[in-house]
């Protein structure tokens, strides 16, 4: 007969539950005598409710006028999640997850309550990814928070949320989220096969699950946004996307995506459709800035002096004599400097932060620029740049962007303007081919499709605006009727 | 992508670097105009205005002289002279002195018209001083030195409808087509400035005579539609005596001027079928009365009536004078020749014949002017 199954005597069962927890101290284990009965009871102290164990199980248990059963323990105790166990890897499994074991020795099974206790904290103000104007509440790392923000924001019974677990050794909960009746099957089945298809010993987290599961993990740009925001990840959803949610996580991960999702914000739906255009237009010129400026300083300014304008000759040259670096080192420096200056101010707590945000620009960049270590010029230029660079509502798409600056000033340095457009290209061939869960990352520009440029590189009023990004190819792809939602029926006067 | 192939691009970005000469700005001598003088019978001077920078120096603006048989050679006499390596491609304008010019512009033309370096959009000009006393002149305030304000001056006056187009690119185009000649604005010194003389006129590539200032108002006239130009010109002293009021101690005495402002012009050429020589000039202009030097009853509307056509018999009779003008030095800017190869297809006009012809040229000028407005009056 197996050793670790039910029945067991009184002392093998404490015995091999002791084991199981490696003697730890903080398995507590109460045998209690009642009419002539043994109860035995296992808890973890801190995974359980305390209070409710004492009020709810354990004074109706001892108070009773005859002997239990386990039929009695599961009918005649108030609490609602209980179920029975009949091996001990089963019963520690649920010891940890904060259950109380209740088993009368040598029964065949042992009753299990759910009494959890969690360590969460409150909802909070989104900080990566904040809004100023819009909803302002973030997801936390407990999972069960975030589905109840989910469920509340959207609520309908279309939605549907699909449990996998993942990890061979330490096991997380993953909830694949989607509206059935929008999102393409094809996006939910490809979503749910790469996650099943993990074999890892675990995850520690949505970004990480993100890296596992994107289409080309080669590439430096993101395939699969994650989000702090509830109506982000709902906007997004609820436009035929599916979303994946990891215990312990407080972001979520939304695909399939494109390039210029990255860009978006839900704050341009919250601006009025024209304020959301101009806002949204910026940011992929600012991109564009933050990726050609400074490798067209140092073209220019190593190869190309023609392509100078006559007027901006003389405060260029002059600022450039002082420095004795060529352009390429120059530009290579003042980067480096702007990339330690933001990994600096991410390190140090937020008191001493401040203090390194003025030491570094405005100290170092002003004393660069006398030492003659630098040109002002490239400060401007370089300044704008990262500036542009954090404009990116996605985090990991600014990063990606500040990146690929390195090796196009590189290339700027070793062949000139030559270097800048084979960079150019190498990028668009590049993004040409990534898929973001199989489907074209570069929508809607290639494969071209009209009708979703309105709601992705513009921002279209809502009345117009009716269709579902057809990049993923949403089962429903109208969203309104476009000319009654134009409609405005003012009350006569009478 | 495999890590050999980033190998590859690796090895071939590092070894293909040392192919593209490297020009940084500040060990460049980088030269923003040019002025060519002659100096022998077979030799250049050139005068290049540049700017080089150094650490050191608060000006950094030079002018450096240089002689040699052709204009690349200049360039490489003038290395010996600085420190930095003189370089062209930043040249917004080029001066050539008139007695160069008439000696034919196309073999310095033709460099700068075959270095892909030299911007077409440059300036172009023929200066009666030598063109070294124009570039050496101390600058004014405004510029930093005086090839920048010649430029500048030339762009503005471009711009403002009182110069014809004088870029490269223009007189090019102007010398390689048949029948029409390249034009280019006259330079000369006055009180130590550089000011617009007039307009060079060309036989090709060789200068041959000078438009006086004034006249370049109907060369202007011809040549395109006037956009919002302005003008100034004289009739005869008595031709409004009738509307001039008789308020005391008002001038009715001196000569009658008249200012025209926003000027805007309509124009066809229309050439005869099969002869080039016979043309006929429709203009018509549009513009706003600024001044009259004498106290003419404006509120009247047969003295304006009458000012419009005193003004249509002074600018038909200017633009046949100027016509006599062109006939004499057998030279063609406004480019009849050209309008009538558009618009014939038998008779062509060629550049050898057209020279010819233009003597016989017959052009029958019809000119209607319009005063739009004159301003309020009391």
């Amino acid at each position: 007969m197996d050793q670790s199954t039910l029945p067991l005597q009184i002392d093998s069962y404490l015995d091999r539950l002791k084991q199981r927890f490696n003697e730890s101290p903080d398995l507590i284990q109460k045998v209690f005598h009642i009419k002539g009965q043994e109860v035995v009871i296992h808890f973890i102290s801190y995974q359980i409710k305390k209070d409710r164990l004492e009020r709810e199980l354990l004074e109706p248990l001892t108070k009773s006028e005859k002997p239990w059963s386990v039929h009695d323990l599961q009918n005649k105790i108030p609490l609602a999640s209980s179920q029975t166990v009949s091996s001990i890897e089963k019963i520690a499994e649920l010891i940890i997850h904060g259950n109380v074991v209740v088993y009368f020795p040598g029964e065949k099974e042992a009753v299990a309550f759910l009494l959890p206790q969690q360590q969460v904290r409150a909802l909070e103000r989104a900080e990566t990814e904040s809004l100023v104007f819009g909803p302002q509440i973030a997801f936390t790392e407990s999972l069960v928070t975030n589905l109840n923000i989910i469920r509340w924001r959207l609520d309908v019974d279309d939605l549907v949320v699909e449990k996998l677990i993942v990890g061979e050794r330490i096991k997380s909960e993953i909830r694949i989220v989607y509206l059935k009746s929008i999102a393409n099957d094809e996006n939910v089945d490809t979503m749910r096969q790469r996650i099943k298809d993990l074999k890892v010993a675990e995850v520690e987290d949505t970004s990480v699950l993100g890296q596992l599961i994107e289409d080309s993990s080669s590439s430096i740009f993101p395939q699969l946004i994650n989000t702090e925001l509830p109506d982000r990840f709902c906007n997004s959803i609820s436009k035929g996307r599916v979303g994946v949610l990891v215990d312990k996580s407080p972001t979520a991960l939304i695909g399939p995506m494109t390039l210029f999702s990255f860009f978006e914000s839900t704050e341009d739906l919250y601006m009025r459709w024209n304020m959301g255009t101009f806002i949204r237009l910026l940011r992929f010129i600012a991109m564009a800035f933050s990726i050609i400026l400074t490798p067209m300083y140092v073209a220019a300014l190593t190869y190309h002096y023609e392509i100078i304008p006559t007027s901006l000759l003389v405060s260029l040259g002059q600022s450039r004599a002082m420095v004795p670096f060529p352009p390429v080192l120059e530009a290579l420096l003042l980067e480096m400097l702007i990339e330690l200056l933001r990994e600096a101010g991410a390190r140090l707590p937020t008191k001493v932060g401040q203090t390194m945000g003025i030491v570094g620009g405005i100290v170092l960049g002003q004393a660069a620029v006398k030492a003659g270590f630098t040109s002002n010029i490239l400060i401007i230029i370089i300044a704008l740049s990262a500036l542009a660079s954090f404009t990116a509502p996605s985090y990991l798409m600014g990063t990606a962007i500040r990146i690929i600056r390195f090796p196009m000033i590189i290339l700027a340095g070793a062949w000139g303007l030559i270097g800048i457009m084979f960079a150019l290209s190498f990028i668009v061939i590049h993004l040409l081919k990534q898929k973001s869960l199989g489907r074209p990352y570069l929508a809607p520009i290639y494969p071209f499709q009209w009708k979703d440029i309105n709601d992705s590189l513009i921002r279209l009023p809502f009345q117009k605006n009716n269709a579902r990004p057809l990049n993923v190819m949403p089962k429903d792809t109208e969203r309104h009727d476009p000319n009654k939602a134009a409609e405005k029926k003012d009350v006569d006067p009478s | 992508m495999t890590w050999k192939q980033i190998f590859i691009v690796v090895v071939l970005i590092s070894i293909s670097t040392g192919c593209i000469p490297k020009s940084y700005i500040e060990r460049l001598g980088i030269i923003t105009a040019i002025g060519y003088d002659l100096a022998g019978e077979n030799s250049l001077r050139g005068t290049m205005v540049m700017y080089q920078f150094d650490p050191s120096t608060t000006r950094p603006s030079q002018v450096v002289t240089s002689e040699a048989t052709t204009s690349k050679g200049l360039r490489l006499e003038a290395n010996k002279m600085t420190s930095h390596r003189l370089v062209s491609g930043q040249v917004r304008l080029k001066l050539f002195q008139d007695q160069l010019a008439s000696r034919g512009m196309t073999k310095y033309m033709d460099t700068l018209e075959r270095d892909a370096k030299v911007s077409d959009m440059g300036l172009l000009g023929v200066s009666e001083v030598p063109t070294a006393d124009l570039l050496k002149m101390e600058a004014s305030k405004e510029a930093t030195n005086s090839g920048e304000y010649i430029k500048k001056m030339i762009e503005k006056n471009i711009e403002d409808n009182v110069l014809p187009d004088a870029t490269l690119r223009t007189f090019i185009h102007d010398y390689y087509d048949a029948g029409i000649d390249p034009t280019l604005p006259m330079l000369t010194t006055t009180d130590g400035k550089a000011v617009i003389s007039g307009q060079a006129l060309f036989q090709n590539d060789k200068y041959v005579t000078k438009l006086s200032s004034q006249d370049i108002f109907y060369l202007l006239l011809l040549k395109n539609e006037y956009k919002d130009g302005q003008f100034q010109l004289q009739l005869p002293d008595e031709a409004l005596k009738e509307f001039h009021k008789e308020t005391p101690g008002s001038s009715a005495e001196g000569p009658l001027h008249v200012s025209l402002h926003e000027i805007d012009s309509d124009l066809t050429i229309d050439p005869k079928k099969g002869k080039p020589t016979e043309q006929s000039v429709n203009v018509t202009i549009e513009a706003r009365l600024l001044e009259i030097t004498k106290d003419v009853d404006l509120k009247n509307k047969k003295a304006i009536y009458k000012l419009e056509k005193e003004i249509e018999k002074k600018v038909k009779s200017d633009l046949e004078q100027f016509l006599e003008f062109l006939k004499e030095n057998q030279v063609d800017p406004i480019g009849f020749g050209k309008i009538y190869n558009a618009k014939n297809r038998e008779n062509r006009v060629t550049k050898e014949n057209w020279r010819q012809q233009i003597p016989e040229l017959n052009v029958s000028f019809d000119v209607k002017m319009k005063l739009l407005r004159h301003g309020t009056v009391e």
